[in-house]
């Protein structure tokens, strides 16, 4: 849920990175981190595995500059994307004002990937969000990789409805930052019409 | 989803209250948070302490809470208390949405904490429901931004 404070004047909106375990999600927030200038960002917290699989969240506060003289401040979380996980992305969901679905390219995580679609679904409807209307967009990342589904594919699968879409390698960086730009100019605009 | 606004009176009320609670509390912070992790406003806390992941991580603490809560039946638990060496941390509901967090050491105490909380919590109260009530009323608008000021912000696609 967006918050509006007219005594620090900031906008504050949530912005969630969904998908399917191992996808790069945690990779997209440390790039982020790594290349924003330090008044912009806050520290990022990762509640994390042993093995650095995301436990409950990654949490990174960044400021994408003003409008109007408010102060535009953007609430980045990763979920959890091991199947077993779920309740814990119903809890990072709450609140959520954007939604960024991070794709695995690999050919064998084609299911993992529509699996965790609809469990993003499944999720935001059962709190109440209508899934058609909140501001989404799909980063299909590891385009590196060999074995890396054709993209016209993967937008078949993944994106009938034509949503914003950009391809990534996020553990170099490309396409992290577009994707990060596009859900919340699409987060600010749904804020506004809607209300 | 609705959208929380602060107007500037509302915070300065809140802040009162929690100066107020801070100092019958003899504890070092008070900080008010949204469940979703949006700090409403806080008092005392040393220099550069980070108000920000505090939120976000007793945000994602409240809402575990609740989680365990709900598997034992319950709908909350009300509080939770995490005592350090030093620090010890308070964090109460203020209804559904809000909830107060108590930052305190040995000048203070947990009784000490419970009691003061429990006399200013119907104040508190009053002046959230009252802020989420007028959130629910006003809008965006009152800022006045257009499409164009978010294409400049964040670019073309
Ligand atoms: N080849 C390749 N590997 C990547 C890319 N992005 C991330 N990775 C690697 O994929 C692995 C998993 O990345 P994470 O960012 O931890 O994945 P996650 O989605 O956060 O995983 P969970 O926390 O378990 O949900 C790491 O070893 C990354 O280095 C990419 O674009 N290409
Ligand atoms: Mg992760």
């Amino acid at each position: 849920m967006s918050f509006i404070n007219w005594a620090s004047r900031e906008i504050n909106c949530k912005i969630v990175y969904y998908g399917p375990g191992l996808g790069g999600k945690t990779t997209n927030l440390q790039h982020i981190y790594d290349n924003t200038n330090p008044e912009a960002k806050g520290r990022m917290i990762s509640l994390e595995t042993e093995t650095e699989r995301t436990l409950f969240f990654d949490f990174l506060p960044l400021s994408l500059g003003e409008i109007r003289g408010f102060k535009t401040r953007f609430h980045l979380y990763t979920v959890p994307g091991q199947v077993f996980y779920d309740a814990s992305r119903k809890l990072i969901l709450k609140g959520v004002d954007g939604i960024v679905f991070v794709a695995d390219s690999q050919v064998e995580r084609l299911d993992a990937n529509l699996e965790s679609w609809e469990n993003l679904e499944d999720n935001l409807s059962s709190q109440g969000y209508d899934f058609e209307t909140i501001p989404k967009v799909i980063q299909y990342n590891k385009r590196d990789v060999k074995n890396a589904v054709e993209l016209a594919y993967l937008r078949r699968a993944l994106n009938p409805n034509l949503l914003p879409d950009f391809e990534a390698v996020a553990k170099d960086g490309d396409g992290v930052l577009p994707t990060l730009k596009s859900v919340a100019k699409q987060v600010l605009i749904h804020l506004k019409r809607n209300q | 989803m609705s959208v929380l606004i602060l107007l500037e009176n509302d915070a300065a009320r809140l802040k009162n209250l929690c100066t107020g609670l801070l100092e019958k509390t003899c504890s070092q912070a008070v900080l008010l948070i949204d469940r979703d992790g949006q700090l409403l406003t806080w008092s005392g806390l040393l220099k550069d302490f980070d108000v920000v992941s505090l939120a976000s991580l007793t945000a994602g603490n409240m809402a575990a809470t609740d989680g365990l809560a709900h598997l034992l039946g319950e709908s909350s638990f009300g509080s939770i208390f995490h005592q350090g060496d030093r620090e010890s941390i308070f964090i109460s509901n203020v209804g559904r949405r809000v909830f107060v967090v108590v930052i305190f050491n040995e000048r203070s105490s947990i009784a000490l904490v419970r009691l003061r909380l429990d006399e200013t919590l119907p104040g508190l109260l009053e002046i959230v429901d009252d802020i989420l009530r007028k959130s629910s009323q006003s809008d965006l608008s009152s800022v006045g931004i257009t499409d164009h000021e978010i294409e400049t912000l964040l670019g073309e696609d």
